[in-house]
Formats: C-alpha cells, sequence, structure tokens
C-alpha cells in the first residue's frame, strides 16, 4: 500500500473469505465456482474513469472528494449525515452520496472546506450528476460532477 | 514402415489428439462463475454499498485520522440535494 495516506483503504480483518491483501495494495480474492463474482456491477472502463477523475478532483483542489453509493433510507439527507462522519478525512472533504434505489443525490462537505466547497459549488455538482442520471449513465454522472465541482473549487 | 504408415502414426494421430482438446476447450464455460449484472439505474440497487476515495493521495493539511467529537450536523460546511 502506498504510502500517502494514514487511511487504510481495506482493513484485513474485514475481508471476506479467502481474501487477502497483497504488498501491492492489491486484494487477491478466489471466487468459489458455480457463484456470482462477488464484484462491483460496472465495467472496468467505468471504475478506471471514476478513479482517475476522484484522483484528479483530489488531487487538483487539496480537498479529499469520496464518493458513496447505496441505500441512504427513506430520509437521504439524514441518511448521508450518518456515512458523512465515517469517510476518510471528512471535515476536509466533500461527499456525492447517490442512493439509486431512491433517485437521490446528496453533496455534503466538511466544515474545514466549507467556504471552498460552499453550497452552489454542491449544487453545480447535484445539476451535472443529475444530467447524466437522467439518461441512466450512473458513472457518468458522478465523475462529470467531481470534474464540476473540481474546477469550481480554487487551488489555495 | 511405409511412408503412409508413418504419415498416419506421426501426423494424424497427433492432428486428431489435438483437435479432441480443442473441441473439448471449447466447451466449457469460459469462467468458474458469473459476473453481475450491469447496474442500470432503473433496477434496483442490491450491492453492497461502496465507498470510492482516492486514498493515496496526499492533503496538505492532512494528519492523520483524529477522532472527530462534532455532531455530524456540525460539520457539514456546503450541502445540495437533487432527485431525478
Amino acid at each position: 500500500m502506498a504510502s500517502g495516506s494514514k487511511w487504510p483503504a481495506i482493513d484485513p480483518a474485514t475481508l471476506p473469505y479467502q481474501a487477502v491483501v497483497t504488498s501491492s495494495g492489491r486484494i487477491s480474492a478466489v471466487h468459489e465456482a458455480g457463484d456470482v463474482f462477488p464484484e462491483l456491477p460496472f465495467t472496468k472502463d467505468e471504475l478506471v474513469r471514476l478513479d482517475n477523475a476522484l484522483t484528479q478532483a483530489t488531487r487538483r483542489t487539496k480537498v479529499r472528494f469520496n464518493v458513496y453509493l447505496g441505500d441512504l433510507g427513506d430520509d437521504p439527507a439524514q441518511g448521508v449525515l450518518d456515512v458523512f462522519p465515517k469517510t476518510p478525512e471528512a471535515e476536509r472533504s466533500a461527499l456525492i452520496a447517490v442512493s439509486p434505489n431512491h433517485r437521490a443525490i446528496e453533496i455534503r462537505s466538511g466544515r474545514a472546506v466549507g467556504d471552498r466547497v460552499t453550497d452552489s459549488v454542491a449544487q453545480l455538482g447535484v445539476t451535472a450528476a443529475v444530467a447524466s442520471f437522467g439518461q441512466g449513465d450512473l458513472i457518468d454522472g458522478i465523475v462529470a460532477a467531481l470534474r464540476v465541482m473540481s474546477a469550481a473549487v480554487a487551488k489555495p | 514402415m511405409s511412408i503412409l504408415e508413418t504419415l498416419l502414426i506421426f501426423g494424424v494421430i497427433p492432428l486428431v489428439i489435438y483437435l479432441i482438446i480443442t473441441f473439448l476447450s471449447t466447451r466449457g464455460k469460459p469462467y468458474a462463475g458469473t459476473a453481475p449484472q450491469h447496474f442500470d439505474l432503473r433496477a434496483q440497487w442490491t450491492h453492497e454499498p461502496v465507498l470510492w476515495s482516492a486514498v493515496d493521495e496526499v492533503t496538505t493539511h492532512a494528519h492523520g485520522h483524529h477522532e472527530l467529537t462534532a455532531a455530524p450536523q456540525d460539520m457539514i460546511g456546503g450541502s445540495a440535494s437533487g432527485k431525478w
């Protein structure tokens, strides 16, 4: 694992059966024959684009950009408050949380960067994402939001 | 040994074995399991929640993880919500 961050992306204790973190940081795991692979339902290309967008946004702004994809409950605004404190470097981060089942997107930024990732920047991200979500492109929407937000947040 | 016998033993028999193995190898499934269906935004999200972050990137103000004591709503700077 690269030493750039004090945040372990993976806690070895929580890895599934027959999975291990290799010295490069990659996870090596077995697939049980016959099962549906426990992988993300996205193409490799989409994941690479998302990874690049996240890296560039974080590198450019020095604000930690996080993306959460999952259920936020019936009240997404409350659900995102439960998720936000557990994200990496929460107080200096911008969190894009998408709840596909409720067709909701919530963007929050930490207090320490609230003067840079303001409400209007967050609103830009929502607008960019929703435009793509409407066309059925989940990853494209998230990438668009990352690009728009990082471009709007000037480097200090 | 005639030329015909030589060809049969050293040419045809290996070729037949080769073709049998080729045929058998195309019959099996390429993977031992199936990859999950590509996620469609109209479908229900049934996977575990995912959190993506560029954790290898260094932000200048990172001093490691310190315990967050503020209530979640006091930690928020900017916010926006949307539906589609």
